[in-house]
């Protein structure tokens, strides 16, 4: 079948949509590029040893710190004594008694059982005694400052000497790497936009998925609104409906035609960010994780025609350009405030039905590569039924000269 | 589709009435375009010109009242209708980052219509330069392209809402001759206008449209016997208009009100004797013109408020 009008109107706009792709291929190049320099700074917030983990679990109401300190059992070992320090010398001189470099001062530190019993005699040490058992991790609230933390791994006998000791690890690191935590509170769209899922800003996927695609669906869906709520408004406004009309065009396949060209707006506009984060990618040297990103493009496609025939009703509806934009604009943003403020809020989590941007999960895409089906389905439904009121009101509508 | 059955009227519509609201649109329009004729459809700005055109093309609905286009309800076949004519909108917009070419090509494929040597002939014969952009275009050369669009599939009906705007006389000319060209091939043409000179030179039939209200449809050879011409005669002193009234022919005679050594006189079949009695008179000056469209509603209806005449209703 012939397809004049849509024809006409992708040739009409192809300048248009191909220089904002070219815009969105280089934004995406540049973003994927950034991600060399962010992954160190960025890395989860945790402080390693040779088998040993300490992580920030959050900060309470009134400041308190709690945090996870977790290790991996060692051979033979039935007793495991977590301990912390704020002092690096109080571990140094506790690993040289250990490994029989320093000499014993009071006896009683080598009676784990006396030990463990007068923690008063720990204290005067500077030792705090965090856990004593056979798991193996512990959460706790930190105290006094303590900010070195280490696992003794005891035999059975309770002897001090064939103890082994990890490594310590340090809140030290925790302080560098919670730049994160520090970003994330900078700018809570993006946890408004990503909602409480947690993604890995040093990954490669969880940075983009971050600071690429969290954005790139409201850049989508606001050219699209622009471009459908032109389709018939435009034509009013500039008065050329009138001779496309008179060629003999039912108005169900001129309004058939717009839809489809649309259709090829979003592929067009899509195509250009999908190509930049794979080049960006190239660019950095990291293996392309081209599952995840196109299952993420095509994970927003089902929004954007939502958004589409949204934009094609109200375009039938109004007949100045200008107001159709600035309805779409408020339509959008108002989806979009709408979904940051259900993520942020702890009351309104109930909002984010009201939100076409949740059927956009960016983070179950690009991690996860899942599409959920609801995520599909629910918007193209509304797609369909927008189209039809567009449809419908646009053979009822009078035109006027 | 074009209805084949040999339907005398290609248009016909039965008290038509279209309200915008409560503004007036038309009201009880009840027209006969017959098949093979140019029919002129005349009247002021904001007649309802245009409302008709709209409604039997099924751009608007009408509120009461029906329409039938080459046998078509343009109601239920809107699209069918439109296809079986030729439209050339009042005021019109296209895609002006096309060429002239191709935008009448996309037309043209629109219609589904295969033949391309009209437009280039056409575009010709107006002097339209196809391979421009349209937005480089003047008002008048965009008129053309709309005349090119609305002749160049060869529809046996045109539809033509004040054609002649923005054209120069030179291309207007042209236009009357295509006009006659198309009606000689067997082509119906309507056309609504303002001028009353251009409906008289080309049209066959008229109708006058006021405040959306049809008061007149004629045959051109008796309007034309009801108007007539003004002739405006300066003396160098007053003159009696009671010579001149008796003459038949002339159907008004008034001193002006400004000037009393001025006389007007409204002429439609007695010039020859107007000129053989001024002969007999001192003549400083003499303008002879045609009747302007509120003339024209003044001489057939002296009754009127004048000042009602010149108001405008909706223009839409």
């Amino acid at each position: 079948m012939k397809m004049p009008l849509f024809k006409v109107t992708v040739k009409d706009s192809r300048k248009g949509v191909i220089i904002y792709s070219i815009i969105l291929f280089l934004y995406a190049i540049l973003i994927v590029m950034m991600y060399p320099m962010f992954s160190d700074e960025f890395s989860d917030p945790m402080a390693q040893g040779e088998g040993i983990l300490l992580q920030e679990e959050g900060i309470g109401e009134s400041g308190e710190m709690y945090f996870n300190l977790s290790w991996d059992a060692r051979v033979g070992s039935s007793y495991h004594i977590a301990m912390g320090a704020k002092d690096p010398m109080v571990y140094t001189y506790f690993l040289g008694i250990v490994q029989g470099n320093e000499t014993v001062i009071d006896p009683d530190l080598l009676q784990l059982e006396d030990l463990i019993d007068n923690r008063s005699l720990l204290s005067s040490y500077g030792i705090e005694l965090l856990y004593l058992g056979a798991g193996e991790e512990v959460h706790f609230e930190r105290i006094n400052e303590t900010s070195l933390f280490w696992v003794l791994f005891v035999t059975s006998e309770m002897n001090l000497t064939p103890v082994e000791v990890s490594d310590a690890v340090s809140t030290m690191d925790l302080a560098v790497t919670s730049m994160f935590d520090d970003y994330m509170e900078d700018n809570p769209v993006y946890e408004g936009f990503l909602g409480t899922d947690v993604l890995d800003f040093s990954t490669l996927e969880g940075f983009v998925a971050i600071e690429f695609f969290s954005i790139w669906l409201l850049f989508l869906v606001i050219f699209l609104s622009i471009k459908a709520g032109g389709a018939v408004a435009k034509h009013i406004e500039d008065k050329s409906m009138d001779i496309l009309l008179a060629t003999g065009y039912s108005r169900d396949r001129f309004m058939m035609e717009k839809v489809l060209s649309q259709i090829v707006f979003l592929i067009t506009v899509s195509f250009g960010p999908f190509l930049g984060v794979v080049i960006g990618t190239l660019f950095i040297g990291e293996s392309i994780p081209l599952g995840p990103y196109a299952i993420t493009f095509l994970g927003s496609i089902p929004i954007a025609l939502t958004f589409i025939g949204i934009a094609m009703v109200v375009s039938v509806l109004v007949d100045e350009g200008a107001k159709v934009t600035a309805l779409m604009m408020g339509i959008v943003v108002g989806q979009y405030v709408v979904m940051v403020i259900a993520n942020l809020s702890s009351w309104g989590d109930w909002m984010k039905y009201l939100s076409l941007f949740s059927y956009f999960n960016t983070s179950e895409l690009m991690i996860d590569n899942y599409l959920d089906p609801v995520n599909v389905i629910v918007p193209l439904i509304l797609f369909v039924i927008f189209s039809g009121v567009a449809f419908f009101l646009f053979r009822r509508k009078e035109i006027h000269a | 589709m074009k209805v084949s059955s040999p339907h005398m009227n290609v248009i016909e519509t039965r008290s038509l009435t279209k309200y915008y609201g409560k503004a007036r649109g038309i009201i009880e329009v009840s027209l006969d375009v017959r098949k093979g004729e140019v029919f002129g459809f005349l009247g002021p700005n904001g007649a309802g010109k245009s409302t008709t055109i709209r409604t039997i093309l099924d751009y608007i609905r009408p509120t009461s009242g029906s329409a039938l286009v080459n046998g078509m309800d343009p109601h239920n076949e809107g699209a069918n209708v439109r296809r079986s004519v030729g439209y050339l909108p009042s005021d019109f917009g296209t895609y002006s980052s096309l060429t002239a070419r191709e935008y009448l090509y996309t037309l043209l494929s629109m219609m589904d219509f295969k033949g391309k040597d009209r437009v280039e002939e056409l575009s010709k014969r107006f002097q339209l330069d196809l391979g421009r952009r349209i937005k480089d275009f003047s008002r008048g050369n965009r008129q053309k392209i709309g005349l090119v669009s609305a002749f160049m599939h060869s529809p046996d009906l045109i539809i033509l809402d004040e054609p002649t705007t923005g054209l120069d006389p030179l291309m207007q000319q042209e236009f009357y001759k295509l006009v006659h060209e198309e009606k000689a091939a067997g082509r119906t043409i309507f056309l609504s206008s303002h001028i009353l000179v251009e409906v008289e030179a080309i049209c066959d039939r008229v109708a006058i449209i006021k405040e959306g209200r049809l008061i007149l449809t004629e045959r051109m050879s008796v309007f034309k016997s009801r108007t007539g011409k003004k002739m405006k005669v300066r003396f160098p002193h007053k003159i009696n208009v009671g010579p001149f009234s008796s003459i038949e022919g002339v159907s008004k005679v008034e001193v002006d009100p400004e000037d009393e050594k001025i006389l007007l006189i409204t002429i439609s079949t007695g010039i020859d004797d107007v000129i053989k009695l001024l002969a007999g008179y001192t003549v400083l000056d003499m303008d002879y013109e045609e009747v302007s469209l509120e003339g024209l509603f003044l001489h057939f209806y002296e009754a009127d408020d004048p000042e009602a005449l010149s108001e405008k209703g909706v223009s839409k």
